[in-house]
């Protein structure tokens, strides 16, 4: 299977912050979902993909080709949301549109329309004019508007209420299915990946922390919950992480299976959610 | 390279807009006040120079840059289509000029001394010289560093104004330099004749476009979004 | 059962957008979630909550007093947080937290500080130049310090990272432990509503669409699908914002057992997230 987006060793070091040695790839025709913690690296993952900066070492492939040799050729074919769109507050959407069509070969004037409509987007109106939602339906039309085989989007979610969440989603989901796509997309809302991901990339102080396929990990981590003098480091395998609470001990555990086999009668195993999973690993005592 | 002029202008249509009715406003105005050519190829040159400096700080003010780097292009490309919608901007500031002065009274006149190649080729030689020198520093320091230039200017031109008053009729370092300058300028023009001086005022034209352009290039290159 | 907020038939007339006989309680030391689409009402709710907005109709007594006649003394018994927090932007975080602290009765400075010093808030920072995340962290510092039985929120989690969320709710849900404080909170984030709240009021279109426990809709509400053929008269007012799809239907009932029992294998009935409830409600009024 083809890597649609390669990344290898990636490397990038700001005062105080540095994204270090980052590896994952995404297969063609998936949706990877990037989570981590504010300020854990998704955002600096994402602009070095896009070249908006520069990378200290490593190597970005995207389609198979060097992203900033062939960074004309990549960007054709990629349709990227950003959190805070930057498009200009006084334009309106319709020249905003005659301003960036043109560079895409690819650009079906119909879709976007109908998109637009979907969206309930005026065209006439100013792009200041838009709400937040708003303005990111207005990315995503722009981002879809032109048969992108990759998009790229980060935080598409944030401040957004269910229903266009789910709109949202359901959206992406549906271009998963008629075509080859790839979907990376960046978020803090952990439910919303796992409703649609096929691979998380965990990310934590410039750290990859596992890069899996969802489904892999659901089954494979797992929250055990014991009482707190029952408690003991060594006695969970695969632990992760744990907390103390006055109820007793959760821990997080990697190897759901072996930490079923060590169970004993009075602890709980529950299924891990991609939220515990954030939360143990940044919050939680950490094991070994 | 059609894409990216014509995203700019698009982009800045109002200041475009807004800066063709100041140059017609000044092209009315001043033949009306009997100001003397020169003085409207500097106030139109600096004028026509700042609206591609304009569409640099709109960039910044919108954090546009971030959405230009995403679209298929270069970082390069962008930065040429600048000087070229730059260029082409501030030539059609020159045809505004002409022609609105083509249309009222006494206008001809002022018209016959620009149209003159020593006078176009000193016109484009302000506009050069505002636009490469403020270009690739509002790409560094942003909209605000414009104003920060302009005002250090005010403040070099004020304390220059000062010394030359301190250092009345003593060694004066300004006004030599001045007249250094000059003298110069005075050689080269009786060395190369009027045709050779004109051809060497083109070519530093074209070398302060082009430095300017390398400089904008590599600032933007480096630049972290 | 006493009753910390009891809204009766509260109305408020915008141009383009009515608030509709809205009735809810909340019994003292419980928390109430409060959610529905953008624009459903929720903030409006509030609003008026906390008399910011004058209502056209209907009453809102708090503590048992009315909310506008006893507006000081309700008030000052509220600790309240808006989406956008408002603090005085050129002034140091912690001067302008106290400037408004220092208006309640009970203000509690040590409080504010260890709280804010929990939270991480850098106190000495100018307002301006926090972050939104360490902007809303502000607030919900200052409206835990000063004593109050009622904390009322809006979209207090909105911009906190994951793992920040998680922590505040569950410092909030251990506020209510000692039985006294309440909490109502609005929020888009229906995965905070399934980890503390115990009440949910939904607001859809500016009507109230369901204000109880949220075990009932956990135990009542489900998501149905099924085969299109399925679908008839008899299921009028049972499926709601039925959604058609290539594979068959998808659609949110409040019965779940009456589903069952219509349709026993023919339609899979399954737990229906706070997501889709909030859509399929949405889909319902927004044909």
């Amino acid at each position: 299977m083809d890597s649609v987006l390669e990344i290898k060793r990636l490397r990038k070091e700001y005062k105080g912050f540095t994204l270090n040695d980052v590896s994952f790839s995404l297969p063609e025709g998936f949706i990877m979902g990037l989570i981590g913690p504010n300020g854990a690296g998704k955002t600096t993952i994402i602009k070095l993909v896009m070249n908006l900066i520069r990378r200290n070492a490593g190597e970005i492939k995207v389609f198979g080709l060097d992203n900033i040799r062939s960074e004309a050729e990549i960007k054709a074919r990629i349709g990227f949301v950003y959190d805070n769109p930057f498009f200009y507050d006084d334009i309106s959407l319709k020249s905003l549109k005659s301003a960036i069509a043109p560079f895409y070969p690819k650009w079906d004037e119909r879709l976007f329309q109908k998109l637009m409509e979907e969206f309930d987007l005026p065209l006439k109106k100013k792009f200041k004019t838009l709400s937040h939602g708003m303005k990111m339906k207005f990315a995503l039309a722009i981002a879809m508007s032109h048969d992108a085989d990759l998009l790229i989007l980060d935080e598409p979610t944030a401040g957004l209420d269910p229903v266009f969440r789910i709109e949202l989603l359901d959206r992406l989901a549906a271009l998963m299915e008629n075509e080859r796509k790839s979907v990376l997309f960046s978020t803090h809302i952990t439910t919303d990946l796992e409703r649609i991901a096929d691979y998380i990339t965990f990310i934590k102080d410039g750290e990859i922390v596992f890069t899996a396929a969802k489904d892999e990990i659901l089954e494979n981590w797992a929250v055990v919950k014991t009482g707190g003098d029952r408690f003991e480091s060594d006695g969970v395998p695969g632990l992760r992480g744990y907390r103390r609470s006055e109820y007793g001990v959760e821990a997080l555990t990697s190897d759901a299976g072996a930490a079923r086999q060590a169970l004993s009668r009075d602890d709980v195993l529950e299924r891990a959610s991609l939220e515990d999973i954030m939360f143990f690993m940044s919050k939680g005592e950490r094991h070994g | 390279m059609v894409n990216l002029i014509r995203k700019e202008l698009i982009l800045n249509r109002l200041n475009i807009l807004i800066f063709g009715g100041m140059i017609a406003a000044y092209a009315v105005y001043m033949p009306l006040r009997k100001v003397s050519s020169g003085f409207l190829m500097v106030s139109i040159g600096v004028i026509s120079a700042f609206l591609p400096i304009s569409f640099q700080a709109r960039e910044d003010r919108f954090k546009g840059a971030a959405l230009n780097c995403s679209l298929p292009t270069s970082r390069n490309q962008l930065i040429l289509a600048r000087y070229v919608t730059g260029w082409l901007m501030m030539t059609a500031g020159i045809f505004l000029t002409i022609a609105i002065l083509l249309m009222i009274p006494g206008g001809l006149t002022i018209v016959h001394s620009l149209l003159t190649l020593k006078s176009l080729i000193l016109w484009l030689f302000i506009i050069s010289l505002v636009f490469c020198l403020i270009l690739p520093f509002t790409m560094r320091f942003g909209f605000i560093g414009v104003l920060v230039f302009l005002v250090a200017l005010q403040l070099l031109g004020t304390l220059m104004l000062i010394l030359s008053l301190m250092f009345r009729g003593k060694t004066n370092a300004i006004r030599a330099l001045f007249n250094g300058i000059s003298g110069l300028v005075r050689t080269l023009k009786a060395g190369l004749g009027e045709t050779g001086f004109l051809l060497l005022g083109v070519l530093f034209i074209l070398i302060m476009n082009v430095l300017s352009f390398f400089i904008s290039r590599q600032l933007f290159a480096r630049k972290d979004l | 059962m006493e009753h910390i907020v009891e809204i009766k038939s509260l109305r408020k007339e915008y141009p383009g957008f009515t608030l509709n006989d809205i009735s809810l309680r909340l019994p003292r030391g419980f928390i109430m979630g409060l959610i529905g689409p953008n624009g459903a009402g929720k903030t409006t709710t509030i609003k008026l909550i906390l008399n910011m907005v004058r209502k056209n109709g209907g009453e809102v007594r708090v503590f048992g007093l009315d909310s506008v006649r006893d507006e000081k003394a309700v008030k000052s018994r509220i600790g309240f947080v808006l989406e956008t927090p408002t603090f005085t932007s050129y002034l140091p975080a912690g001067k302008a937290a106290s400037a408004v602290g220092k208006v309640y009765p009970s203000w509690d400075e040590a409080c504010f500080q260890r709280i804010a010093g929990e939270f991480g808030v850098p106190l000495k920072k100018r307002v301006h130049a926090l972050s939104r995340g360490t902007l809303m962290k502000l607030a919900i510092a200052v409206a835990l310090s000063h004593g109050a039985e009622l904390l009322v929120l809006d979209e207090p989690t909105s911009g906190l990272d994951p793992v920040f969320r998680r922590e505040l709710l569950e410092r909030l849900s251990g506020l209510i432990r000692d039985e006294r404080t309440s909490i109502l909170f609005s929020t888009h984030l229906t995965s905070d509503i399934e980890r503390i709240a115990d009440y949910i009021t939904i607001i859809c279109g500016g009507s109230i669409v369901f204000s109880g426990e949220k075990d009932e809709i956990r135990e009542n509400w489900a998501m149905v699908k099924g085969d299109p053929g399925l679908l008839g008269s008899g299921t009028e007012g049972l499926l709601l914002g039925i959604r058609k799809g290539p594979y068959g239907f998808k659609a949110l009932t409040r019965d779940a057992e009456r589903v069952r029992s219509l349709w026993g294998e023919r339609a899979v009935v399954e737990r229906v997230s706070f997501d889709d409830v909030i859509y399929f409600l949405n889909r319902e009024n927004n044909p």
